[in-house]
């Protein structure tokens, strides 16, 4: 498998390093129940999913990848200040 | 007729295409030696030499000998090489002969011909699925014992534990389109594809092109085979990987192949892992002949048709001079007409009604028996005559050789790895896939359900128009239905290498096993190295039909990666012994070296952990010397590998303010502050001290095994949580070497070395920062210390820190500057109390380590921990808290992990813990072995009560005074002096 990072192009996979959900946003507020789901709750979709990704072997961009959990297609990936939210 | 030809003893066919006859290779098996021919396998250089009996089976120990001419081999199994380059289980048809290869039979005792263990095959009929499973069931235990003597009589070859001498190489490949198979169809779709200028790769597991076609006798395909090779090797588009099997399809275009790239004095390494990246993938990966369950069918002298024909007509090996052809379909014709030309006997025992090319062989002098079956194969060893049933009456018919054709299974493996379910097809009698072009996949030829030689070319060029050939699929070999002789009166093999038998599956099927993935595990069909290829499909219309369903609503099993066996080397490759991880040496190593010192692994790193005085000193004895050393006079010791991370930028400021539980926008630049970071969730990340350089330049540092997971965490603060902070961060560990003097003398060292600097305690307080020159190299000096003592720590550029380490000790030398280690400096702080990562493991909370009123005092709207770190049960007075411990009995000295109870025996268990001893040494300033733990109720309920360490696994306990765990200067005066 290959990701794309914006800045080196398509590199094999095992230069990166999986980094969880890229949806998750840090609370601004002190609301418990939004701090738990940050700090604690992940999902776990089936299908297109957003992904950080941290190309740690290469420019240490971190990267968000869309990526069909189910078939492991990738979609696209960009920068994290590129990502809109759904 | 062409007379057979003897050459070296043995008989060889004179038209053989794939030996050179002129170079003859020795090679040893079982202790004997024998000569074969360049291009030999193993398995057809035994045959020429009249050896039929290779191995014995796995279970029941019978004799077996090659049924195959391919990869999918299951019974000539063998121990292939000596010593450390052992590899067992290795298939004697995919074995290149070479000069001096050794092979061993294995599986038998005490010799292949007289083998104990063949008795099981008398007791064969208890021995039936699941038998080890019901029979050792219970009692539990007993199984533990079982299983190891059932694992030595039921086996495989052994691996070596000694290191392989092999070298073994990893590659990455790039191209448009990979072909897998060099048969007819993979070599037309190449030269196809590589005429629209595609850039192509094209593999085959065996070392020459062409396939099944290779083993014909017609001198028009083998004309063929030469031509497209030599178009396809003048191409500079096409790449040809010959004995090299893609095993496994992979997500996004990733195919994993492996090469055996070792020739006969050649220095390639013996395999090769190449990782390919393909845009598009063309599967020419052709069929595979399945065998006919009947009585026997597994003694030495049995093999299938193409295998045979592949001896005679590639090998020019002819294994025997009688030989009778068992089928039930039409490709078997061509063989029984290339051995009258040979001058061979030949019996074909057709099981249809009728077969349109019996006339020409009768005619040719051949017999053909329709409606016939062979029912049993019989001989001692290797097989003699066959018993064959007709119409109700039985003769038997003299044989040396039986060659026999259940027809065609397409290979569809990597297909499959791709998601793609075969499924049975009533028609073709035979699985195949539903769509044969996906959008980066196409299936050709015989993989795709195409017999006829010009169909499968065809179908290979359509390909590389992106057509599909499914007009092309027949059965038209006429192959009918027969999977297995219901007249058999013998064992039938269904799967060779596992000895599973037909009564296995009528049993498993009786016994309610009817997915076929539980027939699959509890007869274990299909488990073995060879991952079933012979013996799947007959086991799928074995299941049907005992079931009564059809072939579709049995189904099918998954194949999964690695098509063949992959050695773990290849996967390693290159990555071994030293290479196996990276190694970091300070800049300072090869001074460390030579200099006698004992070298600690510390992740990656080496470090020096002490320096012996001469070969007697121990570790405990140097570690005391050197932290004495360091108390009295001065010390110095290479504290290069702690993690370095710049932060720079306008908000480098803010940034590090969030980033650390302790103000930072306060820190004055030339100033350095010590810094606790928590994580999200409220607990201790690591700690570590921060510099401010410059206005917007920080430089962090962090503990050694920390250094990588900090930096990864500030990088996701700083480009995804708050991108908006204008901050760079970014790790200069490399860059700096780093050496920290410690001791009453170390000023004293500093100011004999320093270029025209005041390092004064007024100048350079502690917790001060200064960047001036040494000889005119940049130097950063830091006044900070962890030993409790007064410390520099020097960073210079990498490239001068031995240059550096030299220097100090020539003009340190007057007073008394001596290099120290690991070990004592971990002494050292734990003496001064100071936590590391032994004691910050991730379940330790400020508070837990007595820094509480930091986070009282944090008043800070945003910093990592914000949330979590004022949860109510932090502060909870039971929580377990750092203490320090002393030995009452100064010859008892604590052990890391011990559990700290209240008495001094474990009378019952379980028994509540009151905590845990986390770090331990001796101190030689209070002549005492002391402790760090984390005990409940901490200090304010322990102080000068006495505890007890226990250690079970030693039968070691520890009677302990609780005391501060500031165990020298609390009050700091010395460090600030
Ligand atoms: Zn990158």
């Amino acid at each position: 498998m290959r990701i794309r990072c914006p800045y080196c192009g398509p590199r094999d996979h095992s230069e990166f390093s999986y980094e969880g959900d890229a949806t998750i946003k840090r609370p601004q507020n002190e609301d418990a129940k939004a701090w738990h789901d940050y700090v604690y709750l992940r999902a776990n979709p089936r299908g297109r999913h957003k992904e950080l990704w941290s190309h740690v072997a290469g420019c240490r961009a971190w990267v968000v990848v869309e990526r069909n959990t189910l078939t492991h297609e990738i979609y696209e990936s960009y920068l994290p200040g590129d990502m809109k939210d759904d | 007729m062409t007379e057979p030809t003897t050459v070296n003893g043995a008989v060889r066919n004179e038209k053989a295409s794939g030996v050179n006859t002129q170079k003859r290779i020795k090679f040893t098996f079982d202790g004997r030696q024998y000569t074969g021919f360049e291009g030999d396998t193993l398995a057809s250089a035994l045959l020429a030499n009249d050896v039929k009996l290779l191995a014995r089976s796995f279970k029941y120990h019978r004799p077996r000998g090659v049924i195959t001419a391919g990869s999918e081999e299951p019974n000539a199994i063998v121990e292939l090489g000596e010593g450390a380059c052992v590899e067992p289980n290795t298939r004697a048809t995919m074995i290149r002969l070479s000069d001096g290869l050794v092979a061993n039979s294995q599986n038998r005792w005490p010799s292949l011909k007289f083998d104990i263990s063949s008795i099981n095959n008398l007791f064969s009929r208890f021995l039936v699925a699941g038998f080890y499973y019901k029979t050792f069931m219970w009692p539990a235990k007993a199984w533990m014992f079982y299983e190891k003597i059932i694992r030595k009589a039921a086996g495989l070859g052994t691996a070596t534990r000694k290191f392989d001498p092999d070298r073994h190489d990893k590659l990455n490949q790039f191209c448009e389109v990979l072909v897998v198979g060099a048969g007819p169809a993979g070599l037309s779709s190449a030269l196809a594809l590589a005429a629209q200028g595609k850039n192509v790769i094209i593999a085959d597991e065996q070392p020459a092109p062409g396939g099944m076609a290779r083993y014909q006798s017609h001198d028009k395909t083998r004309q063929w085979i030469e031509e497209k090779l030599s178009q396809l090797n003048a191409l500079e588009n096409v790449r040809i990987l010959l004995s090299t099997t893609v095993f496994g399809a992979y997500d996004g275009g990733c195919y994993g192949a492996l090469e055996h790239a070792k020739q006969e004095n050649d220095y390639s390494p013996r395999l090769r892992y190449h990782r390919i990246y393909a845009e598009e993938a063309v599967f020419a990966t052709g069929a595979l002949e399945r065998p006919i369950v009947f009585g026997n069918n597994d003694l030495p002298g049995v093999m299938l048709a193409y295998a045979l024909r592949a001896y005679v007509n590639y090998y020019g090996v002819i294994p025997g001079k009688n030989i009778v052809i068992f089928t039930n379909n039409n490709s078997v014709y061509d063989l029984a007409a290339d051995l009258l030309d040979l001058g061979c006997r030949v019996t074909v025992i057709d099981s249809r009604a009728d077969s349109e090319p019996a006339g020409k062989i009768r005619d040719s002098g051949g017999l053909v028996y329709n409606n016939a079956v062979v029912a049993d194969a019989k001989g001692w060893q290797q097989i003699e005559k066959v018993s064959v049933y007709q119409k109700g009456l039985r003769f038997d018919q003299d044989c040396d050789i039986l060659a026999m054709s259940g027809g065609w299974t397409p290979t569809v493996h990597l297909q499959s790895h791709l998601g793609s379910r075969p499924i049975f097809n009533d028609e073709l009698l035979t699985i195949n896939l539903t769509e044969l072009k996906t959008e980066t996949t196409i299936t050709v030829g015989s993989a795709a359900g195409i017999w006829d030689h010009g169909d499968c070319i065809r179908s290979g060029e359509m390909a590389a128009e992106g057509e599909t050939a499914q007009s092309l699929q027949s059965n038209s070999n006429a192959t009918e239905a027969l999977y297995y002789v219901s007249q058999s009166r013998n064992k039938s093999l269904v799967d060779y290498q596992n000895d599973v038998a037909l009564p296995d599956i009528w049993l498993a099927e009786r016994e309610g096993y009817r997915s076929v993935e539980h027939v699959k595990r509890y007869t274990t069909l299909g488990m073995a190295t060879d991952q079933g290829k012979t013996a799947n499909l007959n086991a799928l219309a074995i299941l049907a039909q005992a079931r009564g369903c059809s072939m579709q609503q049995v189904g099918t099993t998954t194949f999964r990666p690695p098509y063949t066996p992959v050695a773990m080397g290849a996967y390693a490759g290159r990555s071994v012994g030293l290479h196996f991880s990276p190694v970091r040496r300070t800049a300072i190593h090869h001074w460390h070296e030579r200099n006698g010192a004992v070298m600690l692994d510390v992740g990656q790193w080496k470090r020096p952990q002490y320096y012996p005085l001469n070969e007697s000193e121990r570790l405990r004895d140097a570690y005391v010397r050197e932290m004495t050393h360091v108390r009295s006079k001065v010390g110095m010791v290479d504290v290069t590998t702690l993690g370095k991370i710049s932060i720079q930028g306008t908000d480098a400021g803010e940034f590090v303010n969030r980033v650390y539980l302790n103000r930072f926008d306060t820190l004055k630049i030339g100033k350095v502050r010590y810094g606790v970071m928590l994580r999200e969730d409220g607990f201790v990340f690591d700690d570590g001290t921060t510099t401010r350089i410059a206005e917007n330049e920080y430089m962090m540092t962090t503990t050694t095994a920390n250094a990588a997971s900090v930096l990864l965490f500030l990088e996701r603060l700083n480009q995804v949580v708050w991108p908006e902070l204008k901050v760079h961060v970014f790790s200069v560990t490399d860059q700096w070497a780093g050496i920290a003097l410690a001791g009453p003398n170390s000023r004293k060292v500093l100011e004999q070395v320093v270029d025209d600097a005041d390092v004064s305690n007024d100048a350079l307080p502690f917790m001060g920062f200064l960047e001036t020159t040494i000889c005119g190299v940049q130097a950063r000096i830091f006044r900070i210390s962890f030993s409790g003592e007064v410390a520099y720590e020097i960073n210079v550029p990498a490239d001068y820190g031995e240059s550096l380490w030299a220097y100090l000790l020539e003009k340190g030398s007057n007073f008394e500057l001596k290099p120290y280690g690991t070990e004592s400096m971990g002494a050292l702080r734990i003496e001064k109390g100071h936590v590391v990562g032994a004691e910050l493991d991730g379940r330790t909370t400020v508070q837990d380590i007595g820094f509480g009123k930091m986070l009282e005092n944090c008043k800070k709207p945003i910093f990592i921990g914000q949330y979590y770190s004022r949860r109510r049960l932090f502060n909870d007075p039971e929580r377990m808290q750092l203490v320090g411990l002393v030995s009452t009995d100064k010859t008892m000295s604590f052990k890391n992990g011990s559990q700290i109870l209240a008495e001094p025996e474990i009378t019952d268990t379980p028994v509540d813990s009151l905590g845990y001893v986390t770090s331990m040494t001796y101190s030689p300033e209070r002549d005492e072995n002391i402790a760090l733990a984390f005990i409940s109720g901490g200090l304010s309920r322990w102080e000068d009560k006495i505890v007890y360490a226990h250690f079970p696994l030693f039968k070691l306990t520890v009677e302990a005074k609780v005391v501060s765990p500031h165990f020298i200067d609390p009050q700091g005066e010395r460090l600030r002096g």
